[in-house]
């Protein structure tokens, strides 16, 4: 026999379990690496057996038993650049979008999608917090930059409004946005990819899809791509806003994966090692010292008659805290419909101002006061002063809260506006007002030079007394500038701005 | 295929005989050889192929043999996990660099006869 001119390790199908290819060769193959069949359908090594090899199929091909594969070249990663902004790409980082295929420049780097955690010395204290734009979370529950707060609630709730409203207020801010929609159905994408289109948030962004007819593996993989980019811009000492949804569909994904291969499930079938590959993908994330964040939402849905569920329970236990969505709230037309009792940040309040701290346990020392008394005011006896203020001032800040679409506010204002119950201006004053004037007064802030100035200077104020002592001398700008409630032709025309509830037809 | 072959076939194919084998776990210990030809073989072509790679390796062995008309002439063998090409086909990429010149070199010598100066 001549000698061989060409000579390449192979591997022949034994057997195919759903998405999952044993494969008998391959001998000095490694976890991760990629290979091909003969008829063009693409895996990765994803397990080594003493007879055969694991392979994880991403395309939809037919695998048949007897197919031969071969390696395909390299381990799974993807080649990323700043051509990336502004692009739907699939796990592996083919685009999916109308646009032409993405080019290779010599700028770009192929990423490793698998990578480990920075340890604890290469990581900064989290100071600076991220402004979302939205009242409710800057004030209540800050973010900062490098912290993972889990947003979870119940259908229909509203999440992702609210994700989308985060990444329009990046806009010019410089932080760059991955979306990674995981097991999503197609219509669902191209609505998302439509919003973010038209509001002119691409260049800003990008979008990391498995759809739901994707195979298991392939919406596996989507959030250690959407992680390898988001490092990718992070070493480049860029904050970046990484969203993952829904963590879910990753974990019911995985757990297919796991009982076809064979492996033992545990609680819920879920497979013993389920927290372990979350956590290992949300520790990716934080505050590094060599510049850069990377801001994690993870995204789950749960049902609220079932809060012990598995897996949100996990990610509770592997983030900084949660934001918890209502379906009811959203129906009410509070928007976002975050319960503030039961949500929580343990990392945000380090990063805002003394005077930010304060005002946020005021309200929610009001909202919580508040919330008592109105069990006490259903039976109808007559109220203190002091009570009617409390439950008053509730309904004006539960108005204050509710963010009207396309009005990022500033820190400044938001501690403004939130001063404004504590005043004589809103002074046992019904919530109907601030409802009917919540533009007019953010105008008069904008406009007015002392109300400007106040609201420019507010962190300069010792205390919240001293910010209420300032807004009470400038009362009588606030009321000039506001609408009296006998002038209804103009409250109907800023009724229109405010929130509807979900499912209003307008 | 042959008649002996499907004689054989016929006595041998039983359901417990068939499950005896899936059992057996001797089975597990003999190896596969993979050949992979540019044609068709006849019958006999691949009774004799099997005979003599049993013979050069020495041991039990299963034979599957593929079509791959790819590979233009001649074969390819897989055995332990590794692809040894013999093929007319990979013969032809060693020597790509050659045959492309070669054939560069006729275009321009035709381009050079037809042109009107000659």
């Amino acid at each position: 026999m001549t000698n061989s001119s060409k000579t390449e390790e192979v591997g022949l199908v034994r057997s195919i379990r759903g998405k999952i290819a044993l494969v008998d060769g391959f001998p000095t193959i490694k976890v991760g690496e990629l290979v091909m069949g003969e008829n063009g359908a693409k895996g990765y090594i994803a397990g080594l057996f003493p007879n055969w090899v694991e392979v994880y199929l991403l395309t939809d091909e037919d695998v048949e038993p007897g197919q031969m594969f071969k390696k395909s070249g390299g381990f799974l990663g993807i080649k990323a650049g700043d051509n990336l902004l502004g692009r739907v790409i699939n796990p592996l980082g083919e685009s999916l979008d109308e646009q032409p295929a993405l080019k290779d420049s010599p700028k770009d780097e192929k990423i490793p999608l698998e990578e480990n955690a920075l340890g604890i010395s290469k990581r900064r204290y989290i100071k600076e917090q991220f402004e979302t734009g939205i009242t409710v979370i800057d004030t209540l529950f800050p973010l900062g930059k490098g912290q993972r707060e889990l947003v979870i609630g119940e259908s229909r709730a509203g999440k992702t409004g609210f994700l989308l409203d985060i990444i329009a207020n990046q806009k010019g801010s410089g932080v760059i946005c991955v979306f990674a929609m995981i097991g999503k159905p197609l219509s669902e994408v191209r609505d998302i990819y439509k919003q973010i289109k038209d509001k002119g948030l691409l260049e800003h962004s990008i979008l990391v899809v498995s759809t739901s007819d994707d195979t298991a593996p392939m919406s596996y993989l989507a959030p250690q791509t959407a992680f390898a980019i988001a490092d990718f811009f992070r070493k480049k000492g860029r904050d970046v806003l990484l969203i993952l949804d829904d963590m879910g569909i990753h974990a019911r994904n995985y757990r297919e994966l796991s009982l076809v291969s064979g492996r033992a499930p545990g609680r819920e079938s879920y497979p013993g090692d389920i927290f372990y590959q979350h956590a290992r993908l949300l520790e990716r994330a934080g505050c590094f010292a060599d510049g850069g964040s990377i801001t994690a939402l993870p995204v789950i849905e749960l049902s609220l008659s079932d809060f012990q569920a598995f897996i949100p329970t996990n990610l509770m236990g592997m983030t900084d805290g949660h934001l918890l969505f209502r379906s009811d709230l959203a129906q009410q037309g509070q928007t976002p419909a975050v319960d503030i009792s039961l949500s929580v940040t343990r990392v945000g309040s380090q990063t805002q101002q003394r005077l930010q701290n304060a005002m946020s346990m005021k309200i929610k020392e009001t909202l919580a006061r508040g919330k008592q008394f109105e069990l006490v005011s259903s039976f109808g006896t007559e109220l203190p002063e002091e009570t009617k203020l409390i439950l008053i001032q509730k309904g004006q800040i539960e108005e204050l809260l509710i963010q009207r679409p396309g009005r990022p506010l500033s820190l400044e204002m938001q501690t403004v506006l939130l001063a404004l119950p504590f005043t004589q201006f809103l002074k046992n004053k019904d919530r109907t007002l601030v409802k009917n004037n919540y533009l007019a007064i953010l105008d008069l802030f904008e406009k007015d030079s002392t109300l400007k100035k106040i609201r420019d200077e507010v962190f300069k104020n010792k205390n919240i007394e001293e910010l209420i002592g300032l807004l009470d001398g400038a009362k009588d700008k606030l009321e000039a500038g506001t609408i009296l409630p006998e002038n209804t032709k103009k409250e109907e025309i800023e009724e229109e701005d405010r929130p509807q509830p979900i499912g209003t037809k307008k | 295929m042959s008649s002996l072959t499907n004689k054989i076939i016929s006595e041998n194919f039983t359901r417990e005989k068939a499950l005896a084998v899936l059992n057996d776990k001797e089975i597990e210990k003999v190896r596969e050889l993979v050949i992979c030809s540019a044609f068709p073989l006849s019958t006999e072509t691949t009774e004799n192929l099997c005979r003599k790679a049993r013979k050069l390796f020495n041991q039990e062995l299963f034979i599957d043999v593929k079509v791959d008309p790819g590979l233009i002439g001649g074969a390819a063998l897989v055995w332990k996990g590794r692809y040894r090409d013999y093929s007319l086909k990979a013969k032809f990429e060693e020597k790509q660099d050659i045959l492309t010149g070669i054939y560069d070199q006729f275009i321009q010598d035709r381009r050079s006869w037809l042109s009107p100066e000659h």
